[in-house]
């Protein structure tokens, strides 16, 4: 059916007409691109979900929806929505304080424009069921980041450009490496076909490596995770929040695709390796980030440290395995979003961007800190905020699969982090303001978008409807895919 | 119970009786209190009093309509309940309401006696600062004590046996800006506490029997009860269960055992020897205070215990000689400290705990064949209740009146407070055992109870403390109200308010009349076989006489050495010399406590762990801090900035994931 592709054609088509409506309106009428663009987006959400979860294909099986593969597209039209929301403030110039540190973003037409570009590649990217087509979704999906990632065009944002371009070449080389010995080892393209054909051998393993490292890059699995410190500072923090949120979303479907799809027969082999690779992303994510005094390079060690819980629903094929991966999924966005969020009103306010700059903002904004004291345990995974929930359902995965070890190697990690997401509620909550500090006024776009997603946030950790209706949809998936 | 039966207003609202007092204490805490001291005190004080009534027509309707308890047959039932915590299958708590006749007849002393404390108290706290606070606490008392009362079954009691320690402490240490409250209110609920912690365990260990034999017995004795209701437990096959189950521990046997650990709670809440420390501190609460909690009823729960699980401990059999054994010796010990002390409260506190010391060893001297101490022990906790409360009602007005607490500071009060001193003497002779007082009747039960059941040597020792009781008492009666007035205090000193002196001469009638009910026509240990017991009442010459004789021999030395000038006493005391100063020290058990727990217990046991604490666990914890940090800032220099570093590290992790998989893949293929 034509209507399974209705999503995707909505943002594209959204994406065209803003950069069409970009060229023949005056800079100041521009404002109404942001809703224009939200509106596309609500269209394309409302899409998924009357289709949602009815499975089907279209242009000869290459493109293809299921249960999961909603779910996804639902997410990254979420955190897309979000992030706009997030940005309008410092795209259209409502910043309170006039001589801010942070110069406004400009070209709002093609900002919205690319971000949509990235989206329709992501949301192809979970569809794909060819070689060709996910290699061409992922750079879809990636390059134009590139480009956002160095919209400030100042001396930090050219070195995050740069950098994020350099390894990200380096990681589509790798990957692409990988999908040529698949093609070669099996002479099929079709994700499905590889599946039947793989036979375990050292070539096998060298694929496997290979495009692991072009899963790391995206999802920052350590050691493929360097780039992100830099990146996340030099980027507009609104394309730093979408790096962390949706981009990581992305190296998630990625590695649903090849992982269940392709090598779910071999989990066997390569679940140790998984169970490694968190293991070692969560402490490392976790120990670079005490030493942390940027808020947005903390935060980038924050999301890597996040991605090593996100991977352990890899670790073998249980029923609720991909619930659990997309429900945490989600969790993560909406309380990332929240915290980014507010760093981002602070940013606006204050241009500061240091910690110790966060100090007394329980007295200067109550509402912002509570948001951000909410959001930071959340991420820390305490009861009854969604994120223990989300934590709860992942490190079950890996206790039902046999990765006892892990499950202990997570606990303490997730103690870690309290103590560094303690850190910024320290300073807001104990240290008084700095002196001559003003009370910090939030837009209302701002103050809405924090509140509704540290509500959301509370609300999926305190009722179970969100994550049964997960379950519901996807835990049929696993019996079809994995033997 | 037979459902078709009609039951009346009380009995079948009988969850009234809960309801009454707890939204009473809601709404006077949370929304009078803080609009009207005045309303508060009044507003509470109504509701007892609404309570007492409905005890008085729950009573009437337990005792009078139902079918058969005109001929003395009087069934323990659940006349209402609702499900609280249901584990499994079998395993369900329910809160409820358990009407018996010891229920019932608790019920009306405590609604009594809270009543009439409630409405002295508007006298006695007139204009204090924590007026409104003190209405909050007696309201919940009276709640959770009456909850405690009215249990069917062992956990609801527990609850309500903490929530009534809880409202003591925080009676006690009313006058909190007084360190002493203070202090007194902590040993209090540390002591009953510490006791409560062998409570919980018999619990344990009598609920896990309980629970297997539920499911082991037929359907016919488990019908409409849970594994842990007092109907269940005290069944007599669940006695002989408990006796053919056969297992012991030290070589106790786990029923003895149990059943001891109880009586340990028992004990505490009871202040039974050498758990009894707390009680004459407490008395640094107000005296209506005094008079409610740590006189009539809270202090006589662990006796309601005991008696509750009498059937029980009956089973055991030894764990009943240690409840005797400990009820005489608290009750000779009090006895002798109470002639020794000087303020008139502890002197009333002493007499508290020797008359529980009775209670307790009429149960203990008890069994199904001799089933007279069991009706004697109810029907002294029913006449002690009021004549104690009026004597501390009694002292408090005099306190009142005379701003001390010193029996030496009175004296020559009985013109000036005429009330006072009669109700006052009423309750002097009725404790003393003098006939007709209500005192007489149940002494004299008790001390047949323990001659007829063949334990002379405590029939001896009560009979002794007899006149031990007459002696303390009108010890305190005469310095009092005879003689001169010492001070300045009493000099001046005048009658109190109405509000008081009404409960004084309400609690005097019932001091006076009390004995005359024929108690064990309401009263009477349920007999295994079906049957009501034979327990007799009427007096028994044998034993009357002598009670009477000793009685009259201790007023008469109490007025021989304290009615005019006390040279003579003093005297007395200097050359008893050592003894005395013993006595007056209340044998220097508090000293000896003091030196196990500071000297033993904090310098050997508590100082160590306290070491270790601070320097192992705390020095660990902090070391993991540093090491966590450390490694925090060596990994951050991998972050060198270097495009090359990067690239580096992504190629050699593509290697390094070959070579993991490989050698997996070895292993596997």
């Amino acid at each position: 059916m034509f209507t399974l592709i209705l999503p995707e054609l909505i943002v594209i088509l959204t994406a065209f007409l803003i950069l069409g409506v970009d060229l023949f309106v005056s800079e100041k009428n521009r404002v109404v691109l942001a809703p224009l663009t939200l509106v596309g987006l609500g269209a394309a959400t409302a899409a998924i979900f009357f289709q949602m979860p009815e499975a089907g294909a279209l242009f000869g099986g290459r493109f293809a929806v299921d249960s999961v593969t909603w779910w996804f597209k639902f997410l990254f039209i979420l955190s897309t929505g979000i992030t706009i929301a997030l940005s309008l403030d410092m795209l259209d110039g409502r910043k309170v304080l006039e001589n801010a540190q942070t110069p406004r973003l400009r070209f709002r037409g093609e900002y919205y424009t690319i971000l949509l570009f990235t989206l329709s590649g992501m949301m192809f990217l979970v569809s794909a069921r060819d070689l060709i087509t996910l290699y061409v979704s992922l750079e879809l999906a990636t390059i134009p980041l590139f480009v956002l990632a160095s919209w400030k065009r100042d001396g930090n944002a050219g070195e995050a450009g740069l950098k994020y371009v350099i390894m990200g070449a380096l990681a589509s080389a790798l990957l692409l490496y990988g999908f040529s010995l698949l093609y070669g080892l099996t002479g099929q393209t079709d994700l499905h076909a590889i599946s039947q054909g793989l036979t375990p051998s050292p070539l096998l393993w060298l694929a496997v490596a290979l495009i692991v490292s072009g899963i790391g890059f995206k999802m920052t699995i350590v050691p493929f995770h360097f780039w992100a410190a830099e990146v996340y500072q030099g980027a507009p923090t609104p394309i730093t929040a979408y790096l962390s949120v949706a981009s990581k979303g992305a190296g998630l479907a990625l590695m649903f695709q090849l992982f269940f799809r392709v090598f779910g027969g071999f989990f066997k082999d390569w679940q140790i390796a998984i169970a490694v690779f968190a293991a070692l992303t969560m402490t490392l994510g976790n120990l670079g980030a005490i030493v942390q005094n940027n808020i947005k390079r903390f935060m980038a060690f924050s999301a890597i440290s996040q991605a090593g819980y996100m991977i352990m629903g890899f670790l073998g094929p249980q029923k609720e395995s991909i619930a659990s991966m997309i429900f945490y999924m989600w969790v993560y966005v909406i309380t990332n979003l929240a915290v980014f969020g507010v760093i981002i009103f602070h940013s606006n306010q204050t241009g500061k961007e240091e910690i110790t700059d966060y100090r007394g903002l329980a007295q200067t904004n109550p509402l912002m800190a509570l948001g951000m004291m909410l959001g930071l345990f959340g991420l820390a995974g305490i009861p009854p905020l969604s994120g223990f929930v989300g934590k709860f359902f992942l490190f079950s995965i890996a206790s039902a699969t046999g990765f006892h070890w892990l499950v202990a190697v997570a606990a303490v990690n997730s103690t870690i982090s309290l103590y560094y997401y303690l850190r910024i509620v320290r300073q807001m909550y104990i240290e008084p303001p700095a002196a001559g500090a003003k009370a910090l006024e939030v837009s209302p776009v701002l103050g809405f978008t924090v509140t509704t997603t540290v509500l959301a946030s509370v609300a999926l950790g305190v009722f179970p409807f969100f994550y049964n209706i997960v379950n519901a949809q996807t835990s049929g998936w696993m019996s079809l895919f994995v033997k | 119970m037979d459902q078709t039966m009609e039951l009346g207003f009380a009995l079948k609202n009988a969850w009234l009786i809960l309801a009454l007092p707890f939204f009473s204490f809601l709404i006077v805490g949370l929304f009078i209190r803080p609009l009207s001291k005045r309303a508060a005190g009044i507003v509470a004080t109504l509701a007892i009093f609404l309570t007492a009534c409905f005890a008085y027509r729950l009573a009437y309707e337990y005792f009078f309509t139902l079918p058969g308890a005109l001929e003395g047959i009087h069934k323990a039932f659940v006349p209402w309940s609702v499900e609280w915590l249901r584990y499994q299958e079998n395993m369900v708590v329910s809160l409820g309401i358990l009407t018996d006749p010891i229920s019932v007849m608790l019920m009306v002393v405590v609604t009594t006696v809270s009543s009439l404390v409630h409405l002295y108290s508007t006298g006695y706290l007139h204009g204090e600062d924590g007026y409104g606070r003190y209405f909050t606490y007696l309201n919940l008392f009276t709640f959770s004590m009456l909850g405690l009362v009215t249990a069917p079954n062992i956990v609801q009691m527990f609850v309500c046996w903490e929530l009534v320690g809880a409202s003591s402490f925080l009676l006690i240490g009313y006058y909190y800006d007084r360190p002493s409250a203070v202090a007194a209110a902590k040993k209090a609920f540390i002591v009953t506490r510490f006791a409560d912690l062998g409570f919980l365990i018999g619990m344990l260990i009598l609920g896990f029997f309980g629970f297997q034999f539920f499911g082991e017995l037929p359907a016919s004795v488990t019908q409409g009860l849970q594994p842990f209701d007092f109907m269940f437990l005290t069944h007599p096959e669940v006695g002989a269960k408990f006796l053919a189950q056969g297992g012991s521990f030290l070589g106790i046997s786990l029923v003895t055992l149990s059943m001891i650990l109880i009586y340990m709670g028992a004990a505490g809440k009871s202040a039974m020897f050498p758990l009894h420390i707390w009680l004459p501190d407490a008395m640094e609460g107000p005296t209506p205070v005094s008079a409610l909690i740590h006189a009539a009823t809270m202090v006589v729960a662990g006796v309601y215990l005991v008696a509750r699980m009498f059937p029980v401990f009956a089973v055991s059999g030894d764990a009943l000689l240690v409840v005797a054994y400990v009820g005489a010796f608290t009750c000779l010990f009090a006895a002798l400290i109470g002639c020794t002390q000087d303020d008139i409260k502890r002197v009333l506190a002493f007499s508290t705990l020797s008359q529980l010391g009775y209670m307790m060893f009429a149960l203990g001297v008890s069994s199904f064949e001799n089933p007279l101490g069991y009706t004697a022990s109810m029907f002294h906790l029913f006449t002690h209740a009021f004549f104690k409360a009026l004597l501390f009602l009694g002292a408090g007005s005099v306190i009142h009146a005379v701003h001390s607490n010193s029996i030496w500071d009175m004296g020559g009060l009985r013109k000036k407070m005429p009330v006072t001193h009669v109700t006052f003497l009423i309750a002097t002779l009725a404790i003393s055992g003098i006939f007709p007082l209500s005192g007489f009747f149940s002494k004299d039960e008790i001390l047949s109870a323990a001659l007829e059941s063949g334990h002379t040597n405590i029939f001896v020792v009560g009979l002794v403390v007899a006149g031990m009781t007459a002696f303390y008492m009108s010890r305190v009666y005469f310095v009092t109200f005879w003689g001169k007035h010492r001070t300045e205090g009493a000099h001046h000193a005048h009658e109190s308010p109405p509000v008081m002196l009404i409960p004084l001469i309400i609690l005097a009638v019932f001091s006076i009349f009390s004995g005359f009910i024929p108690f064990a026509h309401f009263v009477s240990l349920p007999s295994p076989h079906g049957g009501e017991g034979a327990a007799h009442g009427g007096i028994d010459l044998a034993v009357a006489l002598p009670s009477t004789a000793v009685a009259l021999l201790g007023i008469g030395l109490a007025a021989f050495f304290y009615s005019g000038d006390t040279s003579r006493i003093e005297a007395l005391s200097k050359s008893l010399g050592v003894i005395y100063t013993t006595i007056k020290n209340k044998f220097y058990i508090d000293e000896v406590y003091l030196f196990v727990t500071h000297k033993i217990i904090f310098r050997f046991i508590a100082a160590p762990i306290a070491w270790f604490d601070r320097n192992v666990v705390d020095g660990g914890v902090n070391l993991s801090a540093w090491g966590t940090r450390k490694a925090g800032s060596g990994l951050s220099r991998t972050q060198t900035g270097q495009v090359q570093t990067y690239g580096s590290w992504f190629v050699s992790g593509v290697l390094g994931i070959l070579l993991v998989l490989w050698i997996l893949s070895f292993e596997r293929h």
